[in-house]
């Protein structure tokens, strides 16, 4: 028998590959009372051959990989330590350890890898079925954000003072044992209600207008001339980032207010101009090629006098290069001098027509006439379509296209006086109307389908002609008007403030809150208590808003535990679902619907909740998720903001590459979520959402516009691009500011993408430098040199290869292909080999898919939870699998495999469960 | 920055109603005690140094400067270097988490901090109980087991709360010196103090129905209520301030929005920041977080710097990572020095504001290639109000742990304890006057 060793709080931290949760476990370790262990005899055989051959490297005094056996064989525990055995076992099925005499025998690997096997899985899961304990959940910023908008219908981003929230050991922000309130945390949730407050009362603020010439503008390059835009216009053309239109105004009051431009752009495509206030970027404007036409946007502004500027968002630089401006600006189709002329007769020619009936009234006659004078002006502008064709420029199509839909709507109008006057219905007027002009109106739909391939992509200079501010707007200016307008009402001018606050509390506390209860009484005393003190109803509304504002309840999503003590499972009520489901798909409070589903009991029924997963997944609000989850799970997030490529080599990188790069990866996670993609189309597809900067920078040609589109993948670029390891987020964020890293994005692969957590490299292994790989010896020989030391070759040796497979990109994520000493080609320690990307991606989906289905649904779960995954969730993470098998890997099937889990839908207590030790 | 010298019309007039001074009511306030306050400053430099480029030679007074030390040449005598000191734990996240603990992180636990523990006995007495700056965001991942988040701060309130730095200069900024007497502040402060009445009864009633391990949540949110209580009990009865600057502070101009691109003016506007508030005795205490503590920062705009900080710390001895690592680490110490002078020009009383500090710098490690963590790079700067002495290099004994310093200044600051956070052995008596 061996030396009974007490289990305590020992590091077992970076402990082998997936033993995320040991750390947890000690902590109960350390409380629980000395495990009585009675071990079998086959106990000590197993205890016998871990001391024959494993003690040497892994016992208290040497513990290589940080890892110690000898306590854990002593009283092995299968079900907690269950991952830490399973990697055990992993390294005696492959006899990748020991690494070197003295072997056991052939006959001894094979019986205890059978032994461990029946260990580690046949486990009576039911016996340690335990919901995990959610901490109470402090809003994050984005969360605060996002609740005030949907309670009020604004969005004012008033958390935009708050400490960001750093990620947890989840590795998400979300992970609410990370979240923290202190005093100056409070003041700024004070402020943060003010604001909100303030904005309220913007609304019913006199409104003001202010406009000027941009002539009239001060221009801070003064030796410019301002230039003529047309017969009635002039203005300035921005043409380089230091020229600033420059002007102060004056605002009332907090607000949202108005800001319309009208200006030009230099080329066919769009031009950008970035609106400022007080130097601060408020947002940008935009028109589309040359005619003059206006733009506006709604922003949320401060007070005060403010210094509004303009300038140009300057096209991307490689869109500048010499020669390129010609060759992309488009050629258009030329139309002839005598447009005007075809156009009058082949609009004659070609109109439907109204037939006058016989003997018609007065009245009729008159209609008739006027109806067939305007369906001609119709039809000519339907010629014009028609002799622009599919080469025409752009912008008129779009112009003619207009001119359609305006010229229509008189013809509407006289629709029912004309079936008046013939006594028929409308819709027998319509019937008889396109039976008799059959041929001529199919016509017209053929011409308005032509779709013009021809998008003007070049970007040009702003050519700005004159500025406006309006505002405070009005609620019904915004986009959820209804929303806000009730809360204007009820909090400025105190209508239907009786109903609305009552209903207000119940929706920030995310459960109904009867007005009876002594909680709900508090507020409604509050705000009675300033009103007979003499305070307005302004004041008095303001001040109970931000009470609930600042209030725990609503700051802290709490579950709260039942009465009953010893009770301590408990089923989410359909209220805290509701709330769950939300913050996890949306960041966000739970809308009317999910609200009046919870009122009703009805949200966690099977179908129903299956529906509003679905639904929820395609409401625009699920972009926190689609934009959250990936970021941070794939480890691309400061991307563009504190993980910056050298801007001297790599000068093309800049934010809004990074914008775009993060956006594909972000809409590729919402077409696979949100329409039931297969999961594995993360890994490998024949499309992926592209730009025309994101496909320039890929060297995929034929992509226009500045929104990123779903762009089909021929063979070629299939080899390089398509799923999460081809994309420039991924790419980027896995290099050094100087030069690609094999080894940190094989990390990538082994960690984020198959759950594998390579061990600590030993502290003095260093790093190669920004020049490595050009100093005579190709990156790979470089690294090949430090894995000559046996502690280091251990892990790179699974590492590396599978970063050489990511090495035909370079820092930037644009494909450098095997040029130079590039060697893309990784053997992994079992052999296995593979060459580039599509190797890589082959091995991916081939040989390890289960693994990347499960690291998946073990992250989304976390982040879902807001917590870290303990042993007892093993079973709900194989059961999602299970269903995620069973539904063909779609990705819709996942979120609701994870909704509908065991943990998700329960809330325990206590974090930790009382287990006996596995008997043996 | 441009400095301007302050007069009450210049400030009424540059900052409008909304922002004013602390120290405005000061100027007209009687019977401000006679001896300037004590303030701790700490400073926080992540990724360590090349062991040979910093170690100094000689003991005591009779000590010759390092080369990453010489910018501090000028202030010979205002400092000393305390070699000898070990840390504790493991990895870049766990040494800068035990950096002012003394402790190491464990199942996400740590201890108070000396800032912290300090501002918990002093801060009361300032408008600020303590401020925190920074320059850099959390960064993202695991190392060694460990959130690199955590290795934002140095800065813990509680065993788990860590109190993230204002990197903002802005938002430091109007924090720092917004109006805090004036009408518009007390109407504010009536408001807010009916509101926490309100709420502190919603978080007990929360806490009563929350579960056990819920409540160490909820009991932070009801110790930050009582720190705005006192904040706002502040404003409706001010008290006689204590300490009215000798000299009329510098005003700053309110900084412009966003984090400056310029590494070394953003860093150099925090200290600013940092000196104008103890100037005004916003605050007695101060943490500086140079940079994260797992700093991937890159310094390529400094000459012959190719790579990033952390990158260059894993120098394997190699000369040109080496030259690379300590050029940053002359950087620092560059910034120390400007930090340093401009205490030292703010005349208090007899002496001046760096007279009346205790300033702690230097990093969790000793070499970054190994993350080795005996021997810290440590060094004090200040007179501590009289008690501490200056000018020496002072050897402690090998295996020395380095919460022997964070207790012997946290005596300096008046904090009285047996021990600092249970684990330190003594004090560096040659330190003390």
């Amino acid at each position: 028998m061996a030396p009974f060793a007490p289990r305590e709080a020992i590091d077992f931290a970076g402990f082998m590959r997936i033993v995320r949760f040991v750390r947890a476990l000690l902590f109960i370790f350390a409380f629980s009372t000395v495990l009585s262990s009675v071990r079998g005899n086959e106990m000590d055989e197993l205890y016998g051959f871990f001391s024959d051959y494993c003690f040497k490297c892994h016992d208290a005094d040497v513990q290589k990989g940080d890892l110690r056996l000898d306590e854990m064989v002593d009283a092995p525990d299968f079900i907690r330590d269950r991952e830490a055995w399973l990697s055990i076992l992993e390294q005696i099925e492959t006899r990748e350890m020991p690494p070197k005499d003295p072997l056991p025998d052939e006959k001894a690997y094979a019986h205890w890898e059978e032994v461990l096997h029946e260990k580690v899985n046949d486990i009576d899961w039911e016996k340690y079925k335990h919901p995990g304990h959610v901490t109470i959940p402090r809003l994050t910023r984005a969360e605060y954000n996002n609740t005030i908008r949907d309670l009020f219908g604004m969005d004012t981003n008033p958390g935009r003072n708050f400490s960001p929230d750093a990620e947890g050991r989840t590795g998400f922000t979300n992970d609410r044992d990370n979240l923290f309130v202190t005093g100056t945390d409070l003041e700024k949730y004070f402020e943060a209600a003010d604001l909100t407050i303030e904005a309220l009362h913007s609304f019913s603020k006199e409104p003001i207008s202010w406009f000027r010439e941009a002539e009239k503008m001060f221009m801070t390059e003064s030796l410019t001339k301002p230039s003529k835009f047309d017969e009635d216009s002039v203005g300035h053309i921005l043409t380089n980032g230091q020229k600033t239109l420059y002007e102060s105004v004056e605002l009332p009051a907090y607000g949202f207010y108005r800001v319309t431009i009208r200006g030009k752009s230099t080329t066919y495509g769009p031009a950008k101009a970035l609106f400022r206030m007080d130097d601060v970027l408020v947002g940008e404007l935009r028109v589309d090629g040359r005619e003059l036409q206006e733009d506006s946007a709604t922003f949320f502004m401060t007070p005060g006098s403010h210094q509004v500027t303009l300038n140009v968002k300057l096209p991307p630089r490689e869109l500048k290069k010499k020669g390129k401006d010609k060759e992309s600006d488009p050629q258009y189709t030329v139309l002839p001098e005598n447009a005007n002329e075809i156009i009058g007769k082949e609009s004659v020619k070609r109109s439907p027509e109204l037939a006058m009936p016989e003997e018609p009234s007065g009245e009729l006659r008159k209609l008739v006439l006027d109806w067939n004078r305007n369906e001609k002006g119709v039809q000519r502008a339907y010629e014009w379509l028609r002799l622009l064709g599919e080469n025409g420029d752009p912008n008129q199509h779009a112009r003619f296209k207009g001119y359609v839909e305006e010229r229509l709507v008189p013809l509407e109008e006289l629709k029912p006086k004309l079936a008046k006057e013939m006594g028929i219905s409308v819709k027998q007027f319509e019937k008889q109307y396109a039976e008799a002009n059959q041929e001529a109106l199919k016509d017209r739909e053929k011409l308005l389908a032509i779709e013009n391939p021809i998008v003007a992509q070049k970007r040009g200079f702003i050519g700005v002609d004159w500025l406006k501010v309006e505002g405070p707007v009005l609620p019904s200016d915004l986009d959820n008007p209804e929303l806000l307008d009730e809360a204007v009402k009820a909090v400025v001018k105190g209508k239907g403030w009786k109903k609305w606050f009552p209903d207000f509390v119940s929706r920030a506390f995310r459960r109904p809150v009867p007005e009876t209860e002594m909680e709900m009484e508090k507020y409604l005393t509050f705000y009675q208590t300033i009103r007979d003190e003499g305070g307005s109803h302004g004041e008095a509304a303001g001040a109970a808003v931000s009470a609930v504002l600042v209030s725990p309840s609503f700051l802290y999503r709490a579950e709260e535990l039942p009465a009953k003590p010893g009770d301590e499972v408990m089923e989410l009520t359909d209220h805290q679902l509701a709330s769950r489901l939300s913050y996890f798909l949306w960041q966000s409070t739970p809308d009317k619907e999910l609200r009046n589903l919870a009122d009703e009991g009805k949200l966690s029924e099977e179908g129903e909740i299956n529906r509003q997963v679905k639904r929820m997944l395609n409401d625009p609000k699920a972009d926190a998720l689609f934009s959250t989850f990936p970021g941070q799970w794939l480890g691309y997030e400061s991307l563009g903001i504190s993980v910056i490529p050298d801007g001297t080599r790599f000068p093309e990188f800049d934010a809004e590459l990074a914008e775009a790069m993060k956006a594909e990866t972000a809409m590729w996670f919402q077409r696979i979520l949100a329409t039931d993609k297969s999961l594995f189309e993360l890994l490998s597809s024949d499309h992926t959402y592209l730009n025309y900067r994101l496909a320039a920078h890929y060297g995929i040609p034929d992509v226009r516009g500045e929104e990123l589109q779903l762009v089909s993948l021929n063979e070629e670029e299939q080899q390089r691009r398509g799923g999460i390891l081809g994309m420039g987020s991924v790419l980027a964020a896995t290099s050094t500011p100087v030069r690609t890293s094999p080894v940190l994005r094989g990390v990538f692969v082994m960690e984020r993408i198959l759950g594998d957590e390579p061990g600590d490299p030993p502290a003095d292994a260093g790093e190669l430098p920004g020049n490595a790989g050009s100093r005579g010896k190709s990156l790979k020989e470089e690294l090949e040199i430090h894995r000559d030391r046996a502690d280091c070759a251990v892990c790179h040796d699974k590492i590396d290869p599978l970063g050489f497979g990511l090495e035909g990109f370079d820092v930037i994520g644009r494909w450098r292909g095997d040029e130079g000493k590039l060697d893309m080609e990784g053997v992994l320690p079992d052999g296995t080999s593979f060459t580039g990307v599509a190797g890589l991606r082959t091995y991916l989906t081939e040989n390890r898919r289960e693994d990347f289905v499960r690291h998946l649904a073990e992250r989304l779960l976390s982040y879902g939870l807001g917590r870290e995954l303990q042993f007892y969730d093993e079973p709900a993470v194989l059961e999602i699998c299970e269903k995620v098998a069973a539904n063909e890997y779609g990705g819709t099937s996942l979120v609701q495999a994870i909704v509908d889990s065991y943990p998700f839908r329960h809330q325990h207590a206590q974090t930790e469960i009382e287990l006996h030790p596995t008997k043996e | 920055m441009i400095r301007k010298p302050l007069s009450r019309r210049t400030l009424l007039r540059g900052l409008g109603a909304t922002l004013a001074l602390p120290y405005l009511e000061m100027m007209e306030a009687k019977g401000a005690s006679a001896s300037a306050p004590k303030r701790l400053c700490s400073i926080f430099q992540p990724n360590g140094v090349f062991p040979k480029a910093w170690d100094v030679t000689g003991v005591g007074t009779d000590f010759t400067l390092s080369p990453i030390l010489s910018p501090l040449e000028p202030l010979m005598g205002d400092f000393s270097v305390v070699s000898g000191l070990d840390n504790l734990g493991k990895g870049h996240v766990q040494l800068t988490g035990s950096f002012l603990t003394g402790r190491q992180i464990s199942l996400k636990k740590n201890a108070v901090s000396l800032d912290q523990q300090v501002a918990a006995l002093v801060g009361d007495r300032t408008p600020l109980r303590s401020v925190i700056l920074g320059t850099e965001p959390p960064r993202q991942g695991i190392a060694s087991g460990e959130p690199i988040a955590y290795a934002n701060t140095v800065s813990w309130s509680s065993e788990t709360t860590r109190v993230s730095p204002e990197i903002n200069p802005r938002v430091a900024f109007d924090r720092l010196f917004r109006d805090r007497t004036g009408p518009a502040a007390v109407s504010e402060a009536t408001r807010r103090k009916s509101v926490l009445d309100l709420v502190l009864d919603d978080a007990k009633g929360l806490r009563k129905r929350a579960g056990s391990i819920d409540r160490d949540k909820i009991d932070e949110y009801l110790d930050s209520v009582r720190e705005v209580e006192v904040r706002v009990e502040k404003t409706l009865n001010p008290p006689t301030p204590e300490w009215e600057p000798t000299m009329a502070p510098e005003m700053l101009e309110r900084p412009g929005p966003g984090l400056p691109r310029d590494r070394q003016m953003h860093l150099r506007l925090m200290m600013d920041l940092m000196v104008l508030s103890f100037w005004t005795d916003t605050t007695r205490v101060g943490t500086l977080m140079t940079a994260h503590g797992f700093s991937r920062q890159n310094f390529s705009f400094l000459d012959g710097v190719t790579s990033d900080h952390h990158g260059m710390s894993h120098h394997k001895n190699k000369e040109d990572s080496v030259q690379e690592y300590t050029r940053v680490s002359t950087w620092y110490i560059e910034q120390l020095a400007y930090l340093l002078e401009r205490m030292r020009s703010i005349e208090e009383g007899d002496g001046n504001l760096l007279d009346n500090s205790v300033v702690l710098y230097g990093s969790g490690m000793k070499d970054g290639n190994g993350h080795i963590k005996n021997d810290l790079p440590l060094l004090v700067a200040g007179g501590g109000g009289g008690k501490l002495r200056q000018g020496q290099h002072i050897r402690c004994e090998k295996g020395t742990p380095h919460s022997n310093l964070l207790h012997t200044i946290g005596g300096v600051m008046g904090l009285e304890s047996e021990t600092f956070n249970g684990v330190s052995t003594g004090v560096v008596d040659s330190l003390i006057v």
